[in-house]
C-alpha cells in the first residue's frame, strides 16, 4: 500500500463489499409537487491490494473512478413541500431498495450453493421495501472523484434524454428555493436540502441560522422545506430563544395543510408547540410542571414478571431483580409481557417513544438541566437499557443516548452550572443495584462512565478542576448518594480537596453532619478533621453533644463521651426528651438512664411534661422503642413516691386534664400516665379528686376505664361491671392493682352484686378471687345458695371446681336437689360426672327432675366414648327410679339402652342391657 | 390471599336476668348487610353444636411441616446475634488461652510433674470458652420453637372466622379446620327460631373469639337465648367512642381452595349409609382406645349388600361390626385414611338421632351428617390430608369440575333465587346442555360463591370471602389440563406389580404421537395410599426436583388412574400384571 499514488490512495477501499453511490436531485411530478430523485450506482473494484503477491488475503481494493448509476427512486412531496431525505439501503443481490430500518431488522440466513458456496440471504420485511424503484435504461456514468455540480448532473441527464417515472428534473435549484445563485445563503440552503448525511445537513442549518436571515428568508426556505428541515429550524430557534418566526409558527400550527403524512406532520407540530410555548410563560410553566409531574414515570420499574410460569410480584420480584445480571438474563422477555404499570410513557408493555422523545427535546429546549440529569440516569439504569435493546429499540436507545450526550457535553463546555445540576441529579439517583460496578456487554451506565468513572479508575480527581470549583455540590452528592461507585467518586474529590485544606474553615456542626455520610471512607475523612476541633472545645454545648450522639461511628461516640466527661456535661430534661428521637438511643442508654435517675422532682415533672408535648411527634414519626427504654421510662415512675404532696397533686391535675382532653399519645406514654396517676397513694388520690371535675365527652375505652376508676375512688362506689371486665382484660398491672384496692374497700357491697361476684371468681387475679371467696363464704345462707348455683353454672374450671368443693364441704353426701337439677345441663364433663355420684343419694325420688333434661343429661354421659365409666355405673342405677315417676319416658329410655346395648364395648353393653332387664322386671312387677 | 375484615364492635354475649343475647358482629366490608334476630327454641342443642364447630376449626391432625417464616427469621437473627457475640468474646479468650497454653507447654518440658495441674488449667479455660458458644442454648431455642408453634396455631383460631349465611329457610354456620382437612356446616332451620325481626339474607364472617365461646357455654334451658346478627355492632356504654375491630388476615391459598373443594364435593353422588348413635359410639370408642403407631393406618369399610357393615381397623386387624345395614346392590370396600378426624363428631353422639355417612370414592372427601332434628351438622373430611400437591388436581379432574361452563347464568340465577336444586337450575336455564350448566355450577363452587347443601340436596348461594378470590385459586391450571389429556392414555400400557413389602408398583408408557418421544412413568404406592417412590423419563420431571414436590402431569395421571386398582387382591408377589390381566381380575 506504500507504493500507491495520491490518486490511488483516494480510491482505496478496505471493505470487501462494493460501495453504493447516490446522487440526489430535485424535480416536479405531474401534480407539480416537488420530488426527490435518488440515483444508485455500484462502484466497482479496479484491482486488489495484497501485502505480498503470494498472500491469500486481500488487504484492500482500488475502486474504479467511474460509477455507473443503474437504478433510481423517487420520493414525492406533499402540498408543495419536499419529502424528508430518507435513509435507504440498496440490496444489490436482489436489486431491491428498502429503508435502512428494513435492512437492520431483516432476517439473515446463509444459503449454500454448490457453485458459489455459502451466500448470505436477507429477508426484508415487505413494509420496508420501496416500490418505486426503477432501472435506468441508458448508461449514466460519472466520475465519483470529480466535483460535479447539480447543473452538471441535470444537463447530462437531459442531454442524454433520460426519462424518469412521473418526474421532471428542475434545471436550477433556485427555481425551487427562491434563492439566486449569487445570494448569500444559496450555498448553505442548497446543502441543507441536498447533503446526504444528516449531520452535514444539520451543520449547514446551524450556519444558516447563525447568519441571522430575515423572516422573509426563513419563509422562503419553509415554502418548500421538508418536515425534517422545518423541525430542525424550529428546534434551533427554540434553543436560541429567537422569536423571529413566532407568528409564522402559529400560522403553520393553526393551518390544516399537511406537509407530509399525518404522523410526520405531528412531529412538526410538536416542534412548533415547543417553539411557541417558550415565549409564553404560562404555557411553558404548564409544560414544565407536566414534565416534573410525569418524570418519575419515565423510570420503567418492572411491577410484574412472569418467569417459568410463575408470576413474581412485590418483594419476591424485587429480590429477583436485585440479583446481578437479572435484567440481562431476562433480555428476551422485554416487549412481550406487561411488565409495567400503565402511565404517560408506557402502555404497560412498551414505551411510547414519541412521548419519551418529546419530553427529552422539551427539557433540552427549556434548559431543564435537572430533568436532563434524571433522564440520563434513567437511560443508564439496566432496566431501561435492557428494555430498549431487548425489545428491538436499540435505534431509539442510541438516539436518546446521543441526544443527551450532546446536550450534556454542550453544558460542560458552555454552562458549568447546568452541568453540575445534571451531575447532582444523576449521581444522587444511582442505586447499588444499578450495576454501576459491573461489566456489561450492552454498555449500560454509559453516562456514568463518560463523565465520572475516570475520577475513580484513572485517579484524575486533581485534574478535573470543575469538581473542585463546585465542592459544595460534591458534598451534597456525597450526603445523598446511594451507590458505592458514586461515593467512591465523591471521596476521591473530597480527599484531594482536603489535601488543599478546603475544609479547615468548616464549623463543628457542619463537620458532624458530614461525618454521618453513609460511606465509611468519606465519613472517616471528616471525623479525622472533626476530632481535633472537638478536643479544642473548652465548654459543653448541648446542641453539639446531641448532634454527636446521632452519629453511628464508634470513634466519634467515644470522642463524644470524652467531650461529655471533660466538660462536665449535663442535659436539661427537655434535651433528654430529644434523645428519644435519636437513632442511636440504644448506644446512649446509660447516659439516658443516668440523666433520668439524677433528675430532681421538678426536673422529672418537666421531663414528663416534655414527653407529653412531643407525643404527636412520636406518633407522626412512628417511633418505636426497645423494651428496655420503655421499661426505663415506666420504672422511672417510682420517683413519684419521693415527691412532696404538692408535687404529686400537680402531676395528678396535669394528667387528669390531659386524660379528659381528646389527645392522642403513644402507648408507652399512656401507660406511663396511667402508672403515675395510680402510683399516688389511695387516700391522697381520693382527697385530690374531690376538687377535680371528671366530666368528659366521648372518649376511648382505655381512657374511660381510668376515668371510671377515678370516679369510683372519688365517689366511693364500685365501677360498672363492663368497666371491671375491660380493666381485667386489657388494663395494666397498676390499674388492676388499684381496682383490687377499690373492690377490697367496698367488699361489703358485693353481697348484692352476684354478677360482679362471679366476674371476680372467674378472673385470673388471685387477690380478687380471694375477696370473692371471703364475700361468698360470709353471705347469708339464702343468698349464698342462690349465688352458689350461679357459681356452679360457670364454664371456668376454677370457679365451678370451687363451687363443687364447697358443695362437698357444706352438704357432704346430701347435696340439695336444686343444685343437682341445675348442674344437669352443665357443658363440662367434670360437673356432670360429679353429680352422677350424688343423684342416688340426693334424690330419694326423681319426681322433681325435668324428664327431658334428665334424658339429655344421661345421654351426654352414657354416649361419651371410653370415659367416665364409674359415673355411667351410677347413672344406670338411677334409671329405674326415674321411670317410676315418668313411665311415659320408658320407650325413649329403652331405645337408648338397647342402642348402647348393641355396641361392641362389652362393659357398656352389659350395663345397658342389665338396666334394660331391670326396667322390664320392675315395670312388669308394677 | 390477603383479606381485611371490619367489625363494628367485637361479638359479645350479654346476660340480663334470664335473657341471654348472643350478639354476632358481621363483617362490614361485605356488600350484603346481613341482619338477623331470633330466639332459640333449643339453646342446649345449639350450644353443643356450636362448640363442636369450634372443635372443627381448631382440629389439626396434620404433620407440622408448614413453613414458619417468622420463626426462621427470628432464628436467623438469633444465630447472627450469637455468632456476633461469639466472635466478639472468643478471640480474646482464645488469645489468652493460647498464651497460657504456650507457657504450659514450655513448663511441661521443664517440669514433668506439673503436667497434670496445667492440663487442669487448660480444661477450666476451655469451659470458659464454652460459655460463649453460640450453640450452648440449642435446646432452649428448640423449646422456644415448639412454644412458638403452639402459640401460633392457637392464634389461628382467632384468625379463621367462621362464615354465617342467613338463608330463607335456615341459618348456616360454616367452618374449615386449620389443617385444611375438616369442613363443618351447622344448619339451623328457621323453625328453631322465634323470629324477632325480618332477616336480611346474605353471608358474612363473624368475629367469633375464644372469649365468646366461653360465654356460649353459659347457655341453659331456663334462659331465653337470642341469636342476633347486627351490622351496627354491640356497644354497651354511650360514653365510649366505638372503635372498629379490624383484622388483616393472610388466608392460606390452600385453605381457601380446600374449603371450596370440600364444601362443593357434597354435590357429587356416592354411597350413603345410615348409622345409629351407638355405631358412631363404637367407632369413636375404638379410636379412643387404640392409637396406631405404624402403617397402615386406614379403616376399611366392608359393604356387602343387605349385610351389617364391617370395619377393619388396621394395623390391628380388628373387625368392628356395626348395627347399620348396607342397602347397596354391589359389594364394596372403602379405605378411609385420617380416621382420627372422626373423633370430632363424638360430642354429637348424644344429640343426634342418626348419622348419615357418604363416601364419594377413593381419593375423594367423605361426609358425616348428624341429624339433630331442627339442626343438622355436616362434617366433611378431605381425603388427601398429606398430599397437598395432588389435592387440587385430583379433585377437579375426578369431580369433573373442568371448564367454566355457563357460570355467568348460574351466578345470576342463584343470586336471585338463593337456593335451588340441580334440577331446578337445569329447568331455569333453558337451551343449554346440562354438562355446561354443571360445569358452571362447578365454577361457582370453585370461586367460593356457593356450596352444596347435603341435607336438602340443593345448591346454596354464599360468598366465602368479602372480595373476589384470585384467579389462580379457581382456574383450571395447565397441569390439570395435561393430566386430563394423559388420563386417556394411562391404561394403554399400564403394568402393576405387588411386592412382598405390600407395595404396589404402577408403571406405564405414554405414547403421545409419532413425532413425540414416549415417556416411561413409574410410581410406588404403599398401604396408606401414599407415593413412596416415583420416576418419569419426561424432560419436565428431570429438570425439576425429581421428587414428590414437583410431579409432572404423567405422574399425576398415573396416580389418579392407579387408585382405582388399589383394591386389587390376591396378587402374586413380584409378578408383573398387564392391563388385560387386571381387567379380567376386576371383571
Amino acid at each position: 500500500m506504500k507504493n500507491l499514488t495520491l490518486q490511488e490512495k483516494q480510491r482505496l477501499w478496505k471493505q470487501s463489499i462494493n460501495p453504493i453511490r447516490k446522487i440526489l436531485l430535485w424535480g416536479l411530478d405531474s401534480k407539480k409537487n416537488p420530488c426527490l430523485l435518488i440515483l444508485y450506482g455500484e462502484q466497482k473494484f479496479e484491482r486488489e491490494i495484497k501485502s505480498s503477491p503470494n498472500s491469500y488475503y486481500t488487504e484492500a481494493y482500488i475502486l474504479e473512478p467511474i460509477v455507473t448509476y443503474t437504478n433510481y427512486t423517487i420520493f414525492h412531496g406533499v402540498n408543495g413541500h419536499l419529502p424528508s431525505i430518507p435513509n435507504t439501503y440498496y440490496e444489490k443481490e436482489n436489486n431491491v431498495l428498502c429503508y435502512m430500518k428494513g435492512y437492520k431488522t431483516a432476517y439473515e440466513h446463509w444459503y449454500y450453493d454448490r457453485t458459489t458456496g455459502y451466500r448470505k440471504v436477507l429477508e426484508i420485511d415487505k413494509k420496508y421495501i420501496i416500490k418505486e424503484f426503477y432501472n435506468i435504461e441508458k448508461n449514466v456514468s460519472f466520475n465519483y472523484y470529480e466535483k460535479n455540480t447539480y447543473t452538471d448532473y441535470v444537463s447530462f441527464l437531459k442531454s442524454n434524454q433520460i426519462k424518469f417515472e412521473d418526474f421532471e428534473l428542475i434545471d436550477e435549484p433556485s427555481v425551487l428555493f427562491g434563492f439566486k445563485p449569487d445570494s448569500l445563503y444559496y450555498e448553505n440552503v442548497l446543502n441543507m436540502f441536498l447533503k446526504e448525511r444528516l449531520y452535514t445537513r444539520k451543520k449547514c442549518l446551524s450556519q444558516f441560522v447563525n447568519m441571522q436571515p430575515s423572516v422573509e428568508d426563513y419563509k422562503q426556505v419553509l415554502k418548500s422545506a421538508s418536515i425534517e428541515l422545518a423541525c430542525g429550524i424550529f428546534q434551533e430557534l427554540t434553543i436560541k430563544r429567537n422569536p423571529i418566526l413566532l407568528e409564522t409558527a402559529k400560522q403553520i400550527d393553526e393551518s390544516k395543510v399537511l406537509w407530509a403524512k399525518e404522523a410526520y406532520h405531528n412531529g412538526l407540530k410538536r416542534c412548533l408547540k415547543q417553539y411557541i410555548s417558550i415565549f409564553d410563560e404560562k404555557l411553558m410553566q404548564e409544560q414544565k410542571d407536566f414534565i416534573y409531574k410525569t418524570l418519575p414515570e419515565m423510570d420503567f420499574h418492572i411491577k410484574r414478571l412472569k418467569l417459568n410460569n410463575k408470576v413474581l410480584e412485590g418483594k419476591e420480584l424485587e429480590e429477583y431483580l436485585n440479583r446481578p445480571y437479572a435484567y440481562s438474563n431476562m433480555y428476551y422477555i422485554f416487549g412481550s409481557q406487561n411488565l409495567y404499570k400503565k402511565n404517560t410513557y408506557t402502555d404497560g408493555k412498551n414505551i411510547y417513544n414519541i412521548k419519551f422523545k418529546n419530553t427529552i427535546q422539551t427539557a433540552k429546549a427549556y434548559k431543564m438541566a435537572d430533568v436532563i440529569g434524571k433522564i440520563a440516569y434513567y437511560l443508564d439504569a439496566p432496566r431501561t437499557v435492557y428494555y430498549l435493546r431487548g425489545s428491538g429499540r436499540t435505534g431509539a436507545y442510541k438516539y436518546y443516548q446521543r441526544y443527551l450526550r450532546r446536550t450534556i457535553d454542550r453544558y460542560k463546555e458552555e454552562d458549568e452550572e447546568k452541568f453540575i445540576t445534571v451531575a447532582r441529579e444523576m449521581l444522587t439517583s444511582y442505586r447499588d443495584n444499578d450495576s454501576l460496578g459491573m461489566y456489561s456487554y450492552f454498555g449500560d451506565n454509559f453516562f456514568f462512565n463518560r463523565y465520572f468513572r475516570n475520577v475513580i479508575v484513572e485517579n484524575t480527581a486533581s485534574d478535573e478542576l470543575i469538581w473542585h470549583r463546585n465542592i459544595n455540590d460534591i458534598i451534597y452528592i456525597a450526603k445523598n448518594a446511594n451507590a458505592s461507585p458514586v461515593h467512591e467518586f465523591c471521596y476521591a474529590i473530597l480527599k484531594k480537596a482536603n489535601n488543599q485544606h478546603k475544609f479547615d474553615s468548616y464549623e463543628i456542626k457542619e463537620l458532624i453532619d458530614l461525618s454521618k455520610i453513609k460511606y465509611d471512607k468519606t465519613a472517616k475523612l471528616f471525623i479525622k478533621i472533626l476530632i481535633p476541633k472537638l478536643k479544642m472545645l473548652p465548654e459543653f454545648d448541648t446542641n453539639i453533644m446531641i448532634s454527636l450522639m446521632g452519629v453511628q461511628s464508634e470513634k466519634l461516640q467515644n470522642a463524644a463521651n470524652e467531650y461529655f466527661k471533660r466538660t462536665n456535661g449535663k442535659f436539661s430534661p427537655k434535651d433528654v426528651v430529644d434523645f428519644l428521637f435519636l437513632d442511636t438511643i440504644e448506644t446512649w442508654y446509660t447516659v439516658f438512664e443516668n440523666n433520668i435517675n439524677n433528675f430532681s422532682s421538678q426536673e422529672y415533672i418537666v421531663f414528663i411534661k416534655s414527653l407529653v408535648e412531643k407525643s404527636e411527634d412520636f406518633i407522626e414519626q412512628n417511633i418505636e422503642f426497645s423494651e428496655r427504654i420503655i421499661d426505663l421510662i415506666q420504672n422511672s415512675v417510682e420517683k413519684v413516691d419521693t415527691f412532696s404532696i404538692k408535687e404529686k397533686q400537680e402531676l395528678l391535675h396535669y394528667f387528669i386534664s390531659l386524660l379528659l382532653s381528646i389527645r392522642k399519645m403513644p402507648d408507652f406514654l399512656f401507660e406511663t400516665m396511667e402508672n403515675i396517676i395510680f402510683s399516688i397513694p389511695y387516700d391522697l388520690l381520693k382527697d385530690t379528686l374531690n376538687d377535680i371535675d371528671l366530666k368528659h365527652s366521648r372518649i376511648t375505652e382505655r381512657e374511660y376505664n381510668i376515668v371510671s376508676l377515678l370516679k369510683s375512688i372519688k365517689e366511693n362506689i364500685l365501677p360498672k361491671n363492663s368497666v371491671i371486665l375491660s380493666i381485667l382484660d386489657t388494663g395494666s398491672a397498676r390499674l388492676v392493682k388499684t381496682l383490687t384496692k377499690v373492690i377490697d374497700k367496698l367488699q361489703d357491697t358485693l353481697t348484692e352484686k352476684n354478677t360482679l361476684l362471679l366476674i371476680l371468681f372467674e378472673c385470673s387475679v388471685y387477690a380478687l378471687n380471694k375477696i370473692a371467696k371471703s364475700v361468698f363464704e360470709s353471705m347469708e345462707i339464702e343468698k349464698r345458695e342462690k349465688f352458689h348455683m350461679i357459681l356452679l353454672d360457670s364454664p371456668i374450671e376454677k370457679a365451678y371446681q370451687y363451687g363443687l368443693e364447697k358443695l362437698n364441704d357444706w352438704y357432704g353426701n346430701k347435696v340439695p336437689k336444686k343444685f343437682v337439677l341445675r348442674m344437669l345441663e352443665h357443658p363440662c364433663v367434670d360437673v356432670k360426672s360429679y353429680i352422677s355420684k350424688k343423684l342416688e343419694e340426693t334424690f330419694s325420688n326423681l319426681n322433681e327432675a325435668q324428664p327431658d333434661l334428665y334424658i339429655y343429661y344421661i345421654k351426654t354421659l352414657l354416649y361419651l366414648p371410653n370415659r367416665v365409666s364409674k359415673s355411667k355405673e351410677y347413672i344406670y342405677k338411677t334409671i329405674p327410679e326415674f321411670l317410676k315417676y315418668y313411665p311415659e319416658k320408658q320407650k325413649e329410655i329403652e331405645c337408648i339402652l338397647l342402642d348402647i346395648g348393641s355396641t361392641s364395648i362389652k362393659i357398656d353393653s352389659e350395663r345397658a342391657l342389665v338396666a334394660f332387664a331391670q326396667i322390664q322386671k320392675e315395670v312388669s312387677s308394677l | 390471599m390477603k383479606v381485611n375484615y371490619k367489625y363494628a364492635s367485637p361479638s359479645q354475649c350479654t346476660q340480663v336476668n334470664d335473657k341471654t343475647t348472643l350478639g354476632l358482629s358481621p363483617d362490614l366490608s361485605r356488600d350484603e348487610k346481613v341482619s338477623f334476630s331470633g330466639k332459640l327454641k333449643h339453646p342446649l342443642l345449639f350450644r353443643d353444636a356450636m362448640l363442636m364447630l369450634r372443635d372443627i376449626v381448631i382440629s389439626d391432625m396434620s404433620k407440622k411441616t408448614k413453613e414458619r417464616p417468622e420463626y426462621f427469621a427470628w432464628l436467623e437473627q438469633e444465630i447472627e446475634r450469637r455468632i456476633k457475640a461469639h466472635k466478639e468474646y472468643v478471640p480474646n479468650v482464645r488469645e489468652t488461652l493460647q498464651k497460657k497454653i504456650d507457657v504450659c507447654d514450655s513448663e511441661l518440658l521443664l517440669k514433668n510433674n506439673e503436667i497434670k495441674r496445667l492440663l487442669e488449667i487448660q480444661k477450666n479455660l476451655q469451659r470458659q470458652i464454652d460459655q460463649y458458644d453460640a450453640w450452648k442454648d440449642y435446646y432452649k431455642i428448640e423449646r422456644d420453637f415448639w412454644k412458638f408453634i403452639r402459640d401460633r396455631d392457637y392464634s389461628l383460631w382467632f384468625v379463621l372466622d367462621p362464615v354465617i349465611t342467613v338463608h330463607k329457610d335456615q341459618v348456616s354456620f360454616e367452618a374449615f379446620s386449620i389443617d385444611e382437612s375438616t369442613y363443618g356446616c351447622l344448619s339451623v332451620a328457621m323453625d328453631e327460631f322465634d323470629l324477632l325481626q325480618t332477616p336480611k339474607l346474605g353471608t358474612t364472617n363473624i368475629d367469633f373469639s375464644a372469649k365468646l365461646e366461653k360465654e356460649m357455654q353459659r347457655f341453659r334451658s331456663y334462659t331465653d337465648v337470642t341469636l342476633s346478627i347486627n351490622p351496627e355492632g354491640f356497644v354497651i356504654d354511650n360514653d365510649i367512642v366505638p372503635e372498629y375491630v379490624e383484622k388483616k388476615i393472610d388466608l392460606p391459598e390452600t385453605w381457601i381452595k380446600g374449603f371450596n373443594q370440600v364444601s362443593s364435593a357434597a354435590a357429587l353422588t356416592g354411597i350413603e349409609i345410615e348409622l345409629t348413635p351407638s355405631d358412631m359410639y363404637d367407632i369413636c370408642a375404638f379410636l379412643r382406645k387404640h392409637k396406631e403407631k405404624k402403617s397402615p393406618r386406614y379403616m376399611k369399610w366392608i359393604l356387602e349388600p343387605k349385610k351389617r357393615v364391617k370395619i377393619v381397623f388396621e394395623p390391628f386387624g380388628t373387625v368392628l361390626t356395626l348395627n347399620a345395614v348396607y342397602n347397596g346392590s354391589q359389594k364394596r370396600e372403602e379405605k378411609i385414611w385420617g380416621r382420627r378426624r372422626w373423633l370430632v363428631v363424638e360430642k354429637l353422639i348424644p344429640l343426634s338421632k342418626a348419622f348419615h355417612i357418604r363416601f364419594l370414592g377413593f381419593g375423594m372427601p367423605q361426609f358425616i351428617r348428624a341429624d339433630m332434628g331442627t339442626m343438622q351438622m355436616t362434617v366433611g373430611f378431605s381425603s388427601w390430608s398429606s398430599n397437598d400437591w395432588v389435592k387440587g388436581t385430583a379433585f377437579n379432574i375426578m369431580a369433573g369440575f373442568t371448564g367454566k361452563g355457563n357460570y355467568n347464568d348460574v351466578y345470576k340465577l342463584l343470586k336471585k333465587e338463593r337456593c335451588l336444586s340441580m334440577d331446578e337450575i337445569f329447568d331455569n336455564i333453558k337451551d343449554t346442555k346440562d354438562d355446561k350448566i354443571k360445569a358452571g355450577i362447578g365454577m361457582l363452587f370453585r370461586r367460593g360463591e356457593g356450596y352444596f347443601d347435603i341435607v336438602k340436596n340443593k345448591v346454596r348461594f354464599r360468598h366465602l370471602c368479602n372480595t373476589p378470590i384470585p384467579k389462580e385459586l379457581y382456574e383450571i391450571t395447565d397441569i390439570e389440563s395435561e393430566v386430563q389429556k394423559y388420563s386417556t392414555l394411562t391404561f394403554d400400557n399400564m403394568k402393576v406389580k405387588y411386592t412382598p413389602q405390600k407395595e404396589f408398583i404402577f408403571s406405564t408408557t405414554y405414547n403421545e404421537g409419532r413425532w413425540q418421544q414416549s415417556n416411561v412413568t413409574e410410581i410406588v404406592i404403599d398401604q396408606d395410599g401414599q407415593i413412596t417412590k416415583l420416576n418419569c423419563s419426561c424432560q419436565k420431571f428431570k429438570r425439576g426436583e425429581r421428587n414428590i414436590s414437583e410431579p409432572c402431569a404423567h405422574i399425576l395421571a398415573l396416580y389418579v388412574a392407579s387408585f382405582k386398582l388399589l383394591r386389587l387382591k390376591d396378587l402374586e408377589y413380584d409378578k408383573e400384571y398387564k392391563i388385560n390381566d387386571i381387567m379380567e381380575m376386576l371383571l
